[in-house]
């Protein structure tokens, strides 16, 4: 079967409309005509974007020369804390001090976070954290400076060579004439109208640069005329140097980088696998792996997550920052480690401090500092059974076989389901004498809720031997839990004993794979995926399912794919 | 080709948000401006918002139109000091029932109450003509927030009116500066504090120093990205202009600081360091907040307010452990509908008291000519829907706290024969801050007040 042919099959599994994280939650009900699809999207046909989501998808023919846009956006939180880092050796700022980004969990929500547009509030951030890193910088300037002015008539000089060597840093790019021009212009400003020194008014210049387009916006255009290639323009090599760095690192490009785009080594498929090939061997790709992880299954809200402390009354900040961070580092390690997809689901190996060993029944772990173990690979097995994923998507009360089901529908097969319809009688309580399985096969049998939950509660269900806060249970409320379910995957339905077996399942599937891809590709993006990236998405898939599910093939396949390298022009743009 | 100067009525009309006054050295005092109200009084604008709807029978008075009398409905009760300055709103055929519509949403849109927050205060949501199941949650035009802080900047040059808060607020918004451009909250207390009522030991000189450096900043910076928009396509340019009136909102607030003369007293929100994850925390922030916004308005820090409460995006967002409600959390509640009423009620009278009051209480006690504060406000209080186990979209509970400089009548019961969309409620308000030319707000398949109802 083809890879187009797959797909195809794929989106025959579920037709409809709209997305879905689980806005109705473990109340949430689907009523008849229950609907979803796969690869499903917020764009356009034409590649278009949007930051709160959308209903388009990535149907259509796939066209191996199209590519999808590249709307503007500006650095992400995360994005400019590490280019701070990196540029000025500044770690002194954290996330809430600079603009933030939304990670929806609502319907039709975008699954990664996304920078949403500049506001006053976000102005004001911007202007604080460049005031607040250019009097750290005041210090060390001659970290950043190329020169020492050996007296005044020299200062003016030594000024060009700054914005010579420092501009093309921090804008990540070549300068144009007029930003060399105007950034002169305000050295002289801050000598002459502020009456700064030489030091000050540099220190202006750093302060400027950091508010400015060049360096909060990911526009890091190439001189010179587009190259055009049909419909479609090719990114310039300093556009791909920064694409691969904030895919692969989340920061900007490092000299090698820099390197590579000024000698136009990066225009071929060639010289960007290589550059993919050393950066995933970066520490700093685990970074970027494991925020990808966080983001995609919403592991990262978790410190926001209430539990019933009568019920755990373990839970506490400290705990979800160990599930987080235990979360984070298993799937980084999975990926940038074996590869192997099947380890990324149903692997044995992480690493739990005490407080986390105690919540997975694992003896012989003390102290806050983590260390390797070995679950009971007859109760964990994979990302799906750790805490955090269990924690974030089970009930303050209990286990949610709605969200955990809603989950791996939306986010491991990309399929996407309506809104709840009005007047949706809610599921019993927890009660003795009944486990939750049994509740929610009771709230099942009502009409208005049976047609979509009968997609989400059999997968759910085989997560039932974890309660809220994901510890391993093989009774809920005195009754022997029963986790077996099933799932519709490619086509077909098919059954499973518990979340191991489930977990089997999904790593087999090509279906699952696809999705996989496809979140990554969304990921690399940073926008929904459209028609124009379909030929793309292929091709990683492709790339992927032919090379052993190794996730840092996928990973290269995403980095080297057209839509990647290629945007299509929007509309009303300019081009050079 | 002939350029928009930056600082002309127009240009500032077109889209000046204004957000958060967070820088501390630049505050304003506008009570040395032109004022709005009848009686020369600043008027202000107060959006509270919550999610997950009400309990009906303990929301919505009893008995016919006309002057409050008696007890107020149960979740109200914490309002009961100030029930000559309420207004509420009721069908007036069948009082108490949730499918019953009012003041609402937008009547024919298929689609649940979560989808409809955006439109609480702009009146109009990206509801895909009535026929997408599933619409975004985007707001398709400005909220009047946003509204009354560009009329604000436009007639009497006062640069930052808009303050928008947030208390876990909802991924999405109430406070929109234009269609699929939400207004940024700010979540942090602490740093509220220190924007609204930030003290510096910088002498005057070093001051003039600062805002010297910093129109010089903002002035190439506002270059740089007229510059960088120009080739930029269609949807790429919206973005940057909204960067753009965001600098100039700075630049604007440059211009008009060193103005304070306020007399005014900020609050304590103490302790320092809180976790706001931590649910046991959520009282505090929401007092902390509570009083800020309080504080802002009457220190004359700010005109147009919102207040977003509880991000319920994917449920299992909020518990009420200080109310003995551990479990399950507000989404299950509302979710379980009359099977719940008492817990649900619980907790509605909760933020009555620890947000609606807290605030109404401080504005009250502010004297202001012969009244108070509260007498030059218009408080609006509203959930996202009606009945939570319907995500039913009438019956929108807005109650209206103050009189807005004498606009409304208040102290009374109002009930409507007939279907009303909330754009209408909107507009009145925009009439009620002396923004009387406008004809309605939001969507424009909605244009109409109902002054006649509120005022008289």
């Amino acid at each position: 079967m083809s890879d187009s042919s797959k797909i195809a099959n794929i989106r025959s599994v579920f037709r409809g409309s709209a997305a879905g994280a689980l806005v109705c939650a473990a109340a949430v009900v689907f009523g008849p005509g229950c609907t979803g699809k796969i690869g499903a999207g917020g764009g356009s046909g034409t590649g278009a974007s949007s930051g709160t989501g959308g209903t388009g998808a990535s149907t259509g023919t796939a066209d191996p020369a199209a590519a999808g846009l590249l709307p503007l956006r500006r650095l992400t939180s995360r994005e400019y804390l590490n280019t701070v880092r990196d540029l000025l050796s500044d770690t002194t700022l954290g996330v809430a001090d600079v603009p933030g980004e939304s990670d929806d969990l609502s319907n039709n929500a975008f699954p990664f976070r996304q920078p949403n547009v500049i506001g006053t509030l976000d102005a004001g951030n911007l202007q604080a954290a460049a005031e607040a890193l250019a009097t750290n910088i005041t210090t060390k300037l001659s970290t950043v400076l190329p020169c020492t002015p050996a007296n005044a008539a020299a200062e003016a000089g030594c000024a060009s060579q700054f914005i010579a060597t420092f501009g093309p840093k921090i804008y990540r790019r070549p300068l144009g004439t007029t930003e060399v021009s105007n950034l002169t212009a305000l050295y002289q400003t801050a000598r002459t109208t502020l009456a700064l020194d030489f030091n000050g008014a540099i220190d202006v210049l750093i302060e400027a640069m950091l508010q400015s387009p060049g360096f909060v916006y990911h526009w890091e255009m190439d001189p010179g005329a587009a190259i055009k290639d049909g419909n479609v323009v090719q990114l310039g090599d300093y556009q791909i140097a920064n694409r691969l760095s904030y895919f692969l690192w989340g920061t900007m490009p490092d000299a090698a980088l820099f390197t590579a785009a000024a000698g136009g080594q990066l225009a071929t498929v060639d010289g960007v696998q290589t550059q993919v090939e050393r950066m995933l061997a970066d520490s700093k790709a685990q970074d970027m792996v494991a925020d990808f992880i966080d983001d995609w299954l919403d592991v990262n809200v978790i410190s926001s997550r209430p539990k019933d402390p009568t019920i755990y009354s373990m839970w506490n900040q400290d705990l979800a920052t160990d599930m987080e961070n235990e979360f984070r580092s298993y799937g980084s390690g999975a990926v940038l480690g074996t590869g192997l997809f099947s380890d990324l689901l149903t692997g044995t190996k992480s690493s739990v401090n005490q407080a986390l060993a105690t919540i997975y029944g694992v003896t012989g772990v003390t102290g806050t500092t983590p260390k390797p173990v070995t679950f009971d690979s007859t109760q964990r097995g994979g990302l799906l059974t750790l805490a955090g994923f269990l924690t974030v998507t089970g009930a303050t009360d209990g286990s949610s076989p709605v969200r955990r089901g809603h989950a791996v529908l939306t986010r491991l097969l990309c399929n996407t389901l309506p809104n709840p319809p009005a007047n949706v009688p809610p599921p019993q309580p927890p009660m003795a004498g009944l486990t939750t399985r049994q509740r929610f096969l009771a709230h099942d049998q009502n009409a208005c809720t049976g047609a979509c939950h009968s997609a989400m509660d059999p997968i759910g269900f085989g997560f039932e031997h974890y309660d809220g806060i994901g510890q391993y249970r093989t009774t809920d409320q005195s009754l022997p839990v029963d986790a077996s379910g099933s799932i519709v995957l490619d086509g077909q339905t098919q059954t499973f004993n518990d979340a191991l077996g489930l977990a089997t399942m999904l790593a087999a599937s090509p279906q699952v794979q696809a999705c996989f891809a496809t979140q990554w590709m969304r990921y690399a993006l940073n926008r929904w995926d459209s028609s124009a990236d379909l030929a793309s998405i292929q091709g990683a898939t492709a790339t992927f399912q032919a090379d052993g599910l190794n996730m840092r093939d996928l990973i290269a396949g995403v980095a080297t794919s057209r839509t990647f390298r290629y945007r299509a022009p929007a509309t009303g743009e300019v081009l050079p | 080709m002939k350029t928009e100067s930056k600082y002309s009525r127009r240009a500032i009309l077109k889209r000046l948000g204004i957000g958060a006054g967070f820088l501390p050295l630049l505050s304003t005092d506008w009570s040395r401006s032109r004022a709005a109200s009848a009686g020369g009084f600043p008027l202000r604008f107060i959006g509270i918002t919550w999610t997950d709807g009400i309990c009906p029978p303990d929301f919505y008075p009893t008995g016919a139109a006309g002057p409050l009398s008696g007890t107020l409905p149960f979740s109200l009760t914490p309002l009961a000091a100030w029930s000559s300055k309420l207004l509420l709103m009721r069908s007036a055929n069948k009082q108490q029932s949730p499918i019953d519509l009012n003041v609402m949403i937008d009547l024919g849109a298929p689609y649940g109450g979560h989808f409809t927050y955006p439109a609480l205060l702009t009146g109009g949501v990206s509801s895909p003509d009535g026929t997408d199941s599933v619409p975004t949650v985007t707001a398709t035009t400005p909220s009047i927030d946003q509204l009354i802080s560009d009329n604000l900047a436009s007639t009497a040059g006062i640069s930052n009116a808009q303050l928008n808060v947030g208390c876990r607020p909802y991924a999405t918004s109430t406070s929109w500066r234009s269609s699929g451009i939400k207004n940024t909250s700010q979540t942090d207390p602490y740093k509220l504090f220190t924007s609204l009522f930030g003290v510096t030991d910088m002498s005057a000189a070093q001051l003039a120093a600062l805002h010297a450096r910093r129109k010089s900043v903002l002035d190439f910076v506002g270059g740089e990205l007229t510059n960088f928009s120009t080739n930029l396509g269609t949807d790429d340019k919206v973005k940057v202009q909204s960067h753009l009136d965001s600098i100039r909102a700075l630049e604007a607030q440059l211009q008009s600081s060193g103005m304070s003369t306020a007399v005014c007293t900020p609050p304590t929100i103490t302790p320092a360091g809180l976790n706001f994850n931590t649910i046991t925390n959520y009282p505090a922030h929401v007092t902390f907040m509570s009083d800020l916004v309080a504080a802002a308005v009457i220190c004359g820090k700010a005109r147009a307010v919102t207040m977003d409460l509880i991000d319920n995006g994917g449920g299992n967002s909020l518990t009420f452990p200080w109310l003995n409600i551990p479990s399950p959390d507000l989404h299950a509640i509302a979710h379980q509908g009359s099977t719940n009423y008492a817990q649900k009620s619980l907790i509605d009278q909760w933020f009555y008291q620890q947000c609606v009051a807290e605030v109404v209480a401080k504005l009250a006690a502010a004297p202001e000519g012969n009244g108070t504060v509260l007498d030059n406000t218009v408080i609006l209080v509203a959930s996202d829907m009606s009945e939570g186990s319907a995500h039913y979209v009438g019956n929108i509970p807005y109650v209206l706290i103050g009189g807005g400089g004498g606009f409304f009548k208040t102290g009374r019961l109002v009930t409507f024969p007939s279907q009303v969309p909330n754009n209408y409620l909107l507009t009145s308000i925009l009439h009620a801050m002396g923004m009387t030319d406008v004809t309605g707000v939001g969507d424009p398949k909605y244009v109409g007040n109902i002054d006649a109802q509120l005022t008289t």
